[in-house]
This record gives C-alpha cells, sequence and structure tokens, in this order.
C-alpha cells in the first residue's frame, strides 16, 4: 500500500488495488484476526460485561451533555496545579500553538508518543517544516515513520506490514541489516530511540481520558514510551479531542475496565498513567511544563445532533477488526486517519466539506458487526446509513427525486409490483439469453458484484 | 502566546450543541466483577506471573538480601530510588538520566497493588520520581502486603491528593505492533520482580 496521492482516487478504485495486494491483506487477516479472538477472551473475564458496557454508553452521552461543565471545571484545577490548557478551534490554531510552544522553549528533538488528534492536524509536517526532529516513538508509529506512511489501524499503526517489511525498514534507518525476528526488531527500536527520549525537549503524546474532578490526564500504553515522552523531556505537550472528558475516578474506572480489553485484550494496558500537572515542587523530575492542547475539528457542529454518538469513540479499534470491509482492504483505503466503520462515520462528520470524506459512508455491508462489538455501544451501521440518507436527500437532481418516487409508489401497490415481478421473469432472461444485459456507468458496476433475480 | 481560541469563545459553541440535550443524567458506575475473582497478595502474584513478571513474598528485614539476590550477576550497576532503604551502586535523582540509563536494574517502593489484574501503583512524590522505574532494562517492584487492595479503581477511589504522575504498572513493558506477535520489554522495563514485604 502507497501513502495517499494527490490525484483524488475514488474508494472503489483504491479498494480495487488493495485487493490486489495479497500481503497487506495476510497481515491484515491475521493482525484483526488476533485481535477479536483476545477481546472476546478479555471481555469474558467480566460477569458484567454487558452492565458496564451500558454504563460507559450512559457516561459517553452524559459527558456529551455537560461538556462545558465538566472541560471548565477539568481546565481549572489543572490550571490551579500550573498546567496549561489551551483550546483550538481547528487543525491550524493547534499546530500554531504547539509550534509556539516548541520554538519558546527552543526543543530541537521531539518525543513523540503515540496521538491519533496529532495525525489528525498533520502535526509532524508542521514542526518539521519549522526545523525540529520529531521522532515518533510507539513501534508501530516508528515503522510507519520510517515507511513514509500514515497508520493504517487505530491501535496497531503497522498492522498491514508483515516482519520482513519491517526489517528491510530497519535496516535502511540502521544502515547495516536487521534480523526479520520480532524480538530483534523491537530490540533495535529500543536502542534507537533510547537517545530520543534522553535530548528531546518537548514530549508530545495523545490524551485518553481527562478526569474533570481532579484536572488529570489519563494515558495508557504499553511499551514505555508515554511515560518516556510524559515524564523525560523538560516539557510535556499533551493533544486531546474536546469529547475525551469523563467527570470522576468512577467514571474513569468504567471506562477503563472496557478499553484496553476491547483493544488489546488486556485487562489494563501495562502503563495507566495518571498525570496532573507538571512536576510539583519537592518531586525530583518530571517536566517543568506540562501543555494540553484541546482541539474542536469540527466536533462541536456535531455535538447535539443526531450524529453525536459518533464522539462517544474511546479509540479501541474494535470495529476496524471485526469489520469484512476493513478486514479486506485495510485502513489506506479509508485515505483517512480513522479508518474502518468508525473513521466511516467520524471523517465525514469532522470534514463536512470533502466530498471524498463523504464517499466513506458508502464503505459498508451495513452487516452491523461494528454496533455489536463497540464497548460504548455507538449505533455504527444506523450512523452510516443516516449518513448515506443525509447525503442521499442533499445531493438527489430531480430526475433522481422522481423515479425513486415511481419505484416506490410501483412496489407499494400489488398489481404494479407484480407487473414488475412478472416483467423480471420473463424479459430477463430473455436479456440474459441475448447477452445484452447493460454493462454501462453504475449499472455495470452494481451488477459486477450481484446477480440479477 | 499563539493565537489560541479564548475559552469562553470555545465552550460557548458547544453550550449552543449541548443545548438541545435532555438535561444532565447522573451515569451508573457498575463495579467491574470478574469471573475469577483475585484478592490479597496471592492473587496479586499470580495474577502478576501470568503477565510475565516474578515474584516473592519475604520478611520485611529480608528485602535487602532479595534485592541483592536478584540483582546478582547482572551487567551493570543497580539503581534505587532516594529513601530505599536498599545497598545501590546509583541514586536517583542525584546520579542524573545518563548514568541512569545505564543502569541494569532499578529499584522503587511502589505505594499499593492491585490484585485482580497484577497491578503495582507508582507515585512521582516522595523522593520517588518516575525514571528509577522506567529506564533500566530490569525494575524491582517493591510492596508492602499491607497496600494491596483489589482493583486499581479501588486505589483511585480511596485515595486522596494525587502527584504529578501516578502510575499503574501492569507486567513488563510489551508490543504487538510487528504481526500481533507479543514482544517484552520494548522501551520500559521487560524484565520486572515484584518483592511483597510483611
Amino acid at each position: 500500500m502507497s501513502a495517499p496521492t494527490a490525484t483524488p482516487v475514488s474508494f472503489g478504485r483504491r479498494a480495487g488495488r488493495a485487493l490486489g495486494d495479497d500481503r497487506m491483506r495476510a497481515a491484515i487477516a491475521r493482525g484483526t484476526g488476533l485481535m477479536v479472538q483476545r477481546r472476546h477472551e478479555a471481555i469474558a473475564e467480566l460477569r458484567n460485561a454487558d452492565e458496564l458496557r451500558d454504563a460507559a454508553s450512559v457516561i459517553r452521552a452524559a459527558a456529551l451533555q455537560r461538556l462545558p461543565e465538566l472541560l471548565e471545571r477539568w481546565s481549572d484545577n489543572l490550571g490551579a496545579l500550573g498546567g496549561h490548557v489551551h483550546w483550538a478551534s481547528d487543525a491550524d490554531e493547534a499546530n500554531a500553538i504547539v509550534a509556539g510552544i516548541v520554538a519558546r522553549r527552543g526543543a530541537k528533538v521531539i518525543a513523540k508518543g503515540k496521538s491519533m488528534v496529532s495525525e489528525e492536524i498533520h502535526l509532524n509536517d508542521v514542526l518539521e517544516r519549522a526545523g525540529a526532529d520529531v521522532v515518533e516513538t510507539d513501534l508501530g508509529e516508528f515503522i510507519q515513520q520510517l515507511a513514509g506512511e500514515p497508520p493504517s489501524h487505530i491501535v496497531a499503526p503497522a498492522m498491514h506490514k508483515d516482519r520482513f517489511e519491517v526489517a528491510d525498514l530497519l535496516s535502511a534507518d540502521r544502515g547495516a541489516p536487521v534480523s526479520p525476528e520480532i524480538t530483534a526488531e523491537a530490540a533495535y527500536a529500543r536502542r534507537r530511540l533510547r537517545q530520543a527520549f534522553l535530548d528531546a525537549g518537548v514530549g508530545i503524546t495523545g490524551v485518553n481520558f481527562a478526569v474533570a474532578a481532579t484536572g488529570s490526564i489519563c494515558l495508557v500504553e504499553n511499551e514505555g514510551n508515554g511515560r518516556m515522552c510524559s515524564s523525560l523531556p523538560p516539557t510535556h505537550i499533551a493533544l486531546m479531542g474536546l469529547e475525551r472528558i469523563v467527570a470522576d475516578f468512577d467514571e474513569l474506572d468504567v471506562m477503563l475496565n472496557l478499553l484496553a480489553r476491547s483493544a488489546t485484550g488486556q485487562a489494563l494496558t501495562t502503563y495507566t498513567n495518571i498525570i496532573t500537572g507538571p512536576r510539583r515542587p519537592g518531586e525530583v523530575d518530571g517536566p517543568e511544563e506540562l501543555h494540553v492542547v484541546v482541539l474542536d475539528g469540527g466536533r462541536s457542529a456535531v455535538v447535539g445532533t443526531r450524529f453525536s454518538p459518533a464522539l462517544h469513540c474511546i479509540r479501541c479499534g474494535a470495529c476496524l477488526n471485526v469489520c469484512p470491509v476493513y478486514r479486506q482492504v485495510g485502513g489506506h483505503t479509508y485515505d483517512s486517519v480513522y479508518s474502518g466503520p468508525i473513521g466511516a462515520v467520524l471523517t465525514p462528520l469532522l470534514k463536512p466539506t470533502d466530498p471524498a470524506a463523504r464517499e466513506l459512508a458508502e464503505a459498508s455491508s451495513l452487516c452491523g458487526a461494528c454496533t455489536e462489538i463497540c464497548p460504548v455501544r455507538i449505533p455504527l451501521h444506523d450512523l452510516l446509513l443516516q449518513l448515506r440518507h443525509r447525503d442521499a436527500r442533499a445531493d438527489a437532481s430531480r430526475l433522481r427525486r422522481a423515479g425513486f418516487w415511481l419505484w416506490s409508489q410501483a412496489w407499494s401497490r400489488r398489481w404494479s409490483f407484480g407487473a414488475m415481478v412478472l416483467g423480471a421473469r420473463v424479459v430477463l432472461p430473455l436479456l440474459r439469453r441475448l447477452r445484452w444485459l447493460p454493462d454501462i456507468g453504475w449499472l455495470g458496476a452494481w451488477r459486477q458484484g450481484r446477480e440479477l433475480p | 502566546m499563539s493565537a489560541c481560541t479564548p475559552r469562553d469563545e470555545f465552550l460557548g459553541r458547544l453550550r449552543t450543541g449541548a443545548a438541545g440535550g435532555t438535561g444532565p443524567i447522573a451515569p451508573p458506575t457498575p463495579r467491574a466483577r470478574f469471573v475469577r475473582a483475585r484478592t490479597g497478595p496471592d492473587g496479586f502474584m499470580a495474577a502478576w506471573r501470568a503477565l510475565g513478571g516474578t515474584a516473592e513474598r519475604v520478611p520485611t528485614d529480608e528485602l535487602r538480601g532479595a534485592v541483592a539476590a536478584f540483582a546478582a550477576g547482572r551487567d551493570g550497576p543497580l539503581l534505587a530510588a532516594a529513601g530505599l532503604d536498599v545497598d545501590a551502586d546509583l541514586r536517583w535523582p542525584d546520579c542524573g538520566s545518563q548514568a541512569a540509563a545505564g543502569a541494569a536494574v532499578g529499584v522503587v517502593r511502589a505505594v499499593a497493588a492491585a490484585a485482580q489484574t497484577g497491578t503495582a501503583l507508582l507515585r512521582a512524590d516522595d523522593n520517588r520520581g518516575r525514571a528509577a522505574s522506567l529506564l533500566p532494562p530490569a525494575c524491582v517492584l517493591v510492596i508492602d502486603a499491607g497496600t494491596i487492595v483489589d482493583t486499581l479503581g479501588d486505589y483511585l477511589r480511596g485515595t486522596g491528593d494525587l502527584p504529578s504522575q501516578l502510575v499503574a504498572v501492569t507486567g513488563p513493558s510489551r508490543s504487538a505492533d510487528i504481526e500481533s506477535t507479543l514482544v517484552i520489554g520494548v522501551h520500559g522495563p521487560g524484565d520486572v520482580h515484584a518483592i511483597l514485604t510483611g
């Protein structure tokens, strides 16, 4: 798979290309299959998984309803502890805020942990243009940075690559061969990135949850790079979407019980970091400055609409792993930071004016596996259907509207429905025998995957 | 500072959106219940070992010996957080990060542990710091057996003040980013040893 190209190519064309990439498809099939299996085993350890999922769904909905109040309380609390909260309406503002801090602190090396928001705003491009050396430190993100590609999965960014492709990338980086064994590859990354942590003037991470009652941010991870980025450099910048808030530790506990189980099949990730302000007087290490950048980026326009459940997402990636479309075409085919079912819902909502984003709502068979597995019970396939409905209404020409009106009239009357069935029984076999079935335009594409009755 | 949206303006946009809602809901926050409940020191040690860590329980006055035994024969100095009563080659934070990064073993005290998930809780205050448990490839976590609670949630609900960083450590550093295959010890310590005292 290659990174998105400059010329816009339709989802169908991209999917067609992906289907020819057997190596990528084998890697995705293996990765998603393992993640689904591990998730099922971890959820089965809970006696009250359904009760927790119901509660999580209500917690997320309630947080969106109380967003101004919760964000205000959280930022007051964090501010009182010496943390700086920055409010960014869009990507440009968020990038300018981060670049401003980096410049003021004179940081040359930036150690970066995993952050989907940073992908959303294309932060690395901005910082690199300003002359900074940005080092992705999550193993999967590091591989993707070497490949010059965006992540293809929310949780496992390099899921689409096999160990041999990874070895090629690491060998090129090292200038000497790295063995295609996974332990050797991880060991190389450990050695290679260690100095970056120690040299970095700024560490950048994402945020999984912000806790209003205490002013904390919670960051979960397995490798330890998030701890490094938030502990060793003198400045820590954390990026979060405005929806990522919970009221208190009771709510956080419910979410933590579901997040890692749904994502990687762990009861908890190896490290659950709860960061409450910068280093205090009397503490021996930790960053002198803590900045949290809160991004709107189109989210406020979704809050309170019928699509607001899309903002309940906790980025576990479970819907990607079960999606029959994602499992066939992989993440890059979506040509969006967020792929899979949640990406197909979120992308058109966050980019309402981008026609390519709207097309993603079609990238689903509406089988509902995503809705079934979602830990916070987002009705994903229903939202996809509603997006299609919205777009169909907005786009439909008069002719199309008239056509569909006629069809609905015909199918809701017994005699005309009967006439059409008869027509289909008599006329279609005739057409088929004469090999005269039109393969033109959308009808041809539609017919490729289907049998006429 | 760069152009950033004033808080009131930012939150104001959300007030307009949220106004369509049906008013605040008080969400339920049920506690997780487990098919196989793990409690107490034995529960913690079983969970910790299942994650790939090692664990032992010793009388409090044998801590020094237990740490020395774990560190024996390792290639590099032993680093301990300030205030911890063990024999150490390096003391955090006096030794500095570059020296700490060269240590073979870091020894720190956990303030508590959660048995269910095999989770040790580390606080950044009281001279403990963050780096001693993070930089060396092996980490010894000293845990007072009396501080073991059932779950992380129980600890969080019971804690009053918070340090700048509280980290819940659940096993060794790991990754499954290549071929979804588990590797131990990526950036944080891959060799984690819990010593329960008392």
